[in-house]
């Protein structure tokens, strides 16, 4: 992409170089440099080395569900760089920073090299299993032999899959034809401890449950709402490339603005940061409408418009009948019901962001479009979260953005080839349509596609022993989910687990038998990127270098597992290449020939192509601010009002349906625990795998220059409040245990919070991840986004205090 | 005319997510506890919550005009190249550390003990880059941002240009008007750090906005 000029802008000469000479960097005597001559020195160190054997090997990454297609060079077969791949047209060939921390995970010193089984039956978090080294034979005799007695007693709903990072060949073999051919409906992946909430927000107002997709190349003003695009969502590295973009490579400069309670790195680098109150993105969301539709703001091509020259008032309610809507449903519904009276008063009495700056903001966002309201976890990860999403979503409506340049994009995915068909006994077909532990689609959960951190709860408070058999995979539970005291006591329930991991962490702790798997870099199978891009694109993973111990992929364990086990799950794995290696081959072999798909490593589908208002998924083909299809699923369910006040919901009635304001809910009192604990991803997570990496440890918090720990990070007010300086171990401690870290006194921190990066705080994984800083999941609480089931990750009131 | 080496930095489009730093810690083999190209947060000392301004610049070897680290060493093992790039000869250092006193970017690291020994290394990782010329230093020595000559002698970019995700940093010869680097300096007005410490950097910084 040419980085095209800015004509005629007038360049700002900011103070930068006079602060970084004042308070950041080493200041030394610069006289010694007078009158000083430098002369050209002939002693020249040359490079000039180059490798007998050298190899670049295209493949994929998976610290991300970007999956990025990378290149990985090899010298004497060991991998020693690792770059962009040029064919991806979703990253532009970039790679992110956490790309490069593969080479640390490859030659990790700390990786299983063999299968494993535990020796001591006593199980519990703390407690040493007592590994010893067994065979792959005894190994799959073991886990086959506790599969088959549960489907000789008919109970093969005893089995349940657990899932984290994955990819394309352990999502559709290990996931899905594996259990559903055994015959068991529990099947947990880690998607609601991700962003589920943000998901369900896009599908009550287009039918489109799944992450957004931007076209942010195009946009000239984008929203943050509760996530740091340049560090952590994803696919990271397109997302990275296309900050540059956003700010010097087209001939209007993009805004960025990041709403968030902490100044993440995003915060720092964006034109704005507005620290909203913790859980209030919602309320900020409404009044920006209210601001839009007062001031005539909203996009009349795309929206519609009174028929004889009405207005919105504040306060005044609107006749229905006199607004034509063209591509939009309920506009004036949820004028009359939310929006007339959310003005920007009431807004800064919740959010904490002054009313000008509220209509500032929303005047800016309509008039400078093609815009974009931004919403994740930040914002969603609440109790009230989906309505919050909704109502950040519903901006992008009222201003046009949706399905058009520099808007909002809707993906498409190349097929690849079909599998062979499913095969069911009657074992399976009973066992598969048992009820599952997580209440999804219930009316405790309606329309959650999962409920990962309710499983746990529903194990303990089984009175009997529902799973006898678990079998996870690339998955921590009992560290990623909130609240994680339950998940060991689920797991210590459970009589026999396997884990298929390359490191021993805390979920493996709790395990019976180690399956221990290559790393990413040396297996087989294939990706496509999550929501961003708008045309499909396929990344293949091959080994780069050979496997380096007695290891085995989860694809190939499955089909594996599924030869011994015979009979109708042999039968649904046949025909389709045997392992990782000839599966993706089948899968893939008709879209490119082999070696040139082995060369390229990538298969890129055709253009997106914008088609404003074809593509939502809704009962009246419409975007709908009065959402059909929320009211559907609660028709279908049956869900009363009094069933939805049950979820701790305020807004009954027609509220339900539309984007409105629900308060945040705290787990704690405000009395007794008076701040409340946030958490955060930094830009080197590999989403919780890279933590035994030295790279990251060094470099991790790159706000406070420093590594090896997470911190409390507090504003130097609330500090002084209970007395801690810069640099104190403290106390953070709720209504759920209490962790010992060190705190970090920074002014971009919201008073009212204690904030957390995330990833640190192992008790194992290896050498370089564990005892170092704290957990912040550990003292976190259980509740819900109730529609989606999204684990809520924010509302835990805390205090802190001096160790 | 001789050939002039050069980076600039887009503060703008630098997303501070350190993919610099650390493919330049895997091309020149940098030991734990060493940035050769550091990203560092600077806060403006006007801070005051909810207005805050943090600065992140990624800070490599300035490869001054006038080094500061060059006249200080008791033993000239620093040297400028023709093409500009200011070098440590490890053969050389003592390890004094003057050079790291007089640098004003605090651009230079110091082995306190061997690299990758110990801190939990089994022996040298394999990952290691295999090339001669970045071969791990050794302890006691000073060392820093080469601008990886190495692969610049091979016609390659520094790793930290190509492994910039957000396309922020170009490099290439300031002489020449119609290089990148030049054409960016000079369209986006960029500056280099700490000007009146006279050691006329040939790293720029482009400002935000």
């Amino acid at each position: 992409m040419g980085v095209q000029e800015l004509v005629g802008k007038k360049m700002k000469r900011r103070t930068f170089l006079k602060v970084a000479g004042a308070t950041g960097v080493t200041v030394a005597a610069a006289s010694t440099l007078t009158g000083c001559t430098v002369e050209v020195s002939e002693n020249t160190a040359r490079g000039g080395y180059r490798p007998k054997d050298e190899k670049w090997v295209a493949t994929a990454c998976l610290g991300c569900v970007g999956w990025c297609a990378k290149k990985v060079r090899v010298v004497d077969g060991r991998a020693v760089e690792i770059t962009g791949n040029p064919e991806s047209k979703v990253t532009g060939g970039s790679i992110c920073p956490r790309a490069h921390l593969g080479l640390q995970i490859l030659y990790d010193p700390d990786r299983i090299k063999g299968p494993m089984k535990r020796t001591n039956p006593v199980k519990g978090k703390g407690v040493d299993p007592g590994w010893v080294p067994i065979t792959w034979e005894e190994a799959y005799n073991t886990v086959v032999g506790k599969l088959k007695a549960l489907r000789d007693k008919g109970e093969p709903h005893k089995l349940m899959l657990l899932r984290g990072r994955y990819t394309k060949p352990d999502e559709l073999l290990t996931y899905s034809t594996f259990p559903k051919s055994y015959g068991t409906p529990h099947t947990y992946t880690h998607s609601a401890l991700c962003d589920e909430g943000t998901k369900v927000a896009e599908w009550m107002g287009d039918g489109r449950f799944n992450y957004s997709g931007y076209d942010l190349a195009r946009t000239n003003y984008l929203l943050c709402f509760g996530l740091s695009p340049a560090e952590a969502n994803r696919p990271t590295a397109r997302l990275q490339r296309l900050w540059g973009v956003m700010r010097q490579e087209k001939d209007k400069r993009t805004k960025i603005v990041v709403i968030d309670p902490r100044m993440s790195v995003s915060a720092a680098k964006a034109d704005e940061w507005l620290p909203v109150n913790p859980g209030t993105d919602g309320a900020l969301a409404l009044a920006m409408a209210h601001v839009i539709l007062v001031n005539g703001l909203w996009n009349k091509d795309f929206v519609g418009d009174f028929t004889s020259g009405g207005r919105f008032i504040a306060g005044a309610t609107v006749d229905e009948a006199s607004f034509v809507e063209k591509n939009t449903l309920g506009l004036v519904k949820w004028w009359n019901l939310v929006l007339k009276d959310f003005t920007p008063a009431v807004a800064e009495k919740e959010t904490g962001i002054p009313a000008d700056t509220i209509i500032r903001i929303a005047k800016e966002f309509a008039t400078n479009g093609p815009a974009i309201a931004w919403r994740a976890r930040g914002s969603t990860a609440w109790p009230g979260g989906a309505y919050s999403g909704y109502a950040i979503f519903s901006l992008n409506a009222l201003v046009g953005s949706l399905d058009v340049p520099g808007g909002v994009m809707y993906d498409s995915s190349i097929k690849v080839a079909d599998d062979v068909p499913l095969v069911q006994d009657d074992i399976a077909k009973a066992g598969a349509s048992k009820p599952r532990l997580d209440a999804r689609k219930t009316k405790k959960f309606p329309y959650a596609s999962v409920v990962t951190n309710y499983v746990a709860t529903a194990i303990v408070n089984d009175p009997g022993t529902p799973i006898e058999v678990c079998i996870g995979w690339h998955n921590n539970f009992v560290f990623s989910a909130p609240n994680t005291e339950r998940w060991y006591k689920a797991m210590a329930k459970i009589p026999f687990t396997v884990h298929i991991t390359n490191f021993i962490s805390e979920f493996t702790e709790m395990a019976d038998i180690i399956m221990p798997v290559p790393t990413y870099l040396e297996k087989w199978g294939w990706d496509a990127p999550t929501a961003g891009a708008g045309f499909g694109q396929i990344q293949l993973r091959q080994p780069v270098v050979k496997k380096m111990f007695d290891t085995y992929s989860t694809a190939d364990i499955t089909f594996e597992l599924a030869r011994r086990l015979g009979g109708s799950i042999a039968e649904s794995f046949k025909g389709m290449g045997d392992n990782a290696e000839g599966y993706t081959k089948f899968k893939l072999g008709s879209l490119m020939p082999w070696e040139e798909l082995k060369q390229k490593g990538v298969i890129v589908g055709s253009d997106y192509k914008f088609n404003t208002g074809t593509r939502f998924a809704t009962p009246s083909k419409k975007y709908e601010f009065f959402s059909g299809n929320l009211k559907a699923e609660y028709d279908k369910l049956k869900m009363t009002d009094e069933d939805h006040k049950a979820l701790g919901f305020a807004g009954l009635g027609e509220l339900k349906y539309l984007p409105h304001y629900e308060r945040p809910r705290f787990l704690g009192e405000s009395g007794k625990y008076p701040l409340v604990l946030i958490s955060y991803k930094l830009a080197l997570n590999k989403e919780g795998r890279s933590q035994n990496t030295p790279w990251y440890q060094e470099l991790a918090q790159v706000m406070y220059n420093e590594g090896y720990t997470n911190f409390a990070e507090i504003n130097p007010a609330t500090a002084a409040k209970y007395g801690i300086k810069d640099g104190d171990m403290v106390i953070v401690e709720s209504d759920y245990g209490k962790i010992q870290v060190k705190a970090k006194v920074f002014e971009g921190i919201h008073p009212d919070v204690v904030a957390m990066a995330f990833g640190q705080g192992h008790r194992l994984y290896g050498r370089w991840a564990k005892n170092k800083g704290a957990n912040p999941n550990d003292i976190t609480g259980e509740d819900y986004e109730p529609l989606s089931g999204m684990a809520a990750y924010f509302n835990t009131r805390v205090r802190v205090y001096k160790a | 005319m001789e050939m002039k080496l050069g980076m600039m930095i887009d503060l703008d489009k630098c997303i501070a997510c350190q993919a610099c730093t650390i493919a330049c810690k895997a091309e020149n083999n940098v030991a734990e506890g060493i940035q050769w190209n550091r990203v560092m947060a600077v806060m403006d000392p006007a801070s005051k919550y909810p207005n805050v301004k943090v600065e992140l610049y990624p800070r490599p070897c300035m490869h001054c005009e006038r080094p500061p680290c060059l006249p200080v060493c008791p033993v000239s093992a620093i040297y400028k190249r023709a093409d500009g790039i200011v070098m440590q000869d490890y053969d050389k250092c003592i390890g004094c550390r003057r050079c790291m006193a007089a640098c004003p970017y605090g651009a230079r690291g110091f082995n306190y003990e061997e690299p990758f020994k110990g801190k939990g290394y089994e022996g040298k990782p394999n990952y290691l880059n295999p090339d001669p010329a970045v071969a791990p230093r050794q302890a006691n020595k000073v060392e820093k941002c080469t601008f990886c000559f190495q692969r610049v002698d091979q016609g390659k970019q520094p790793a930290c240009i190509g492994a910039c995700p957000s396309v922020a940093r170009f490099f290439g010869d300031l002489e020449d008007p119609n290089s990148d680097v030049a054409k960016q300096i000079k369209r986006r007005k960029a500056e280099p750090l700490n000007p009146e410490k006279g050691t006329v950097p040939t790293v720029f910084y482009a400002p935000r906005g």
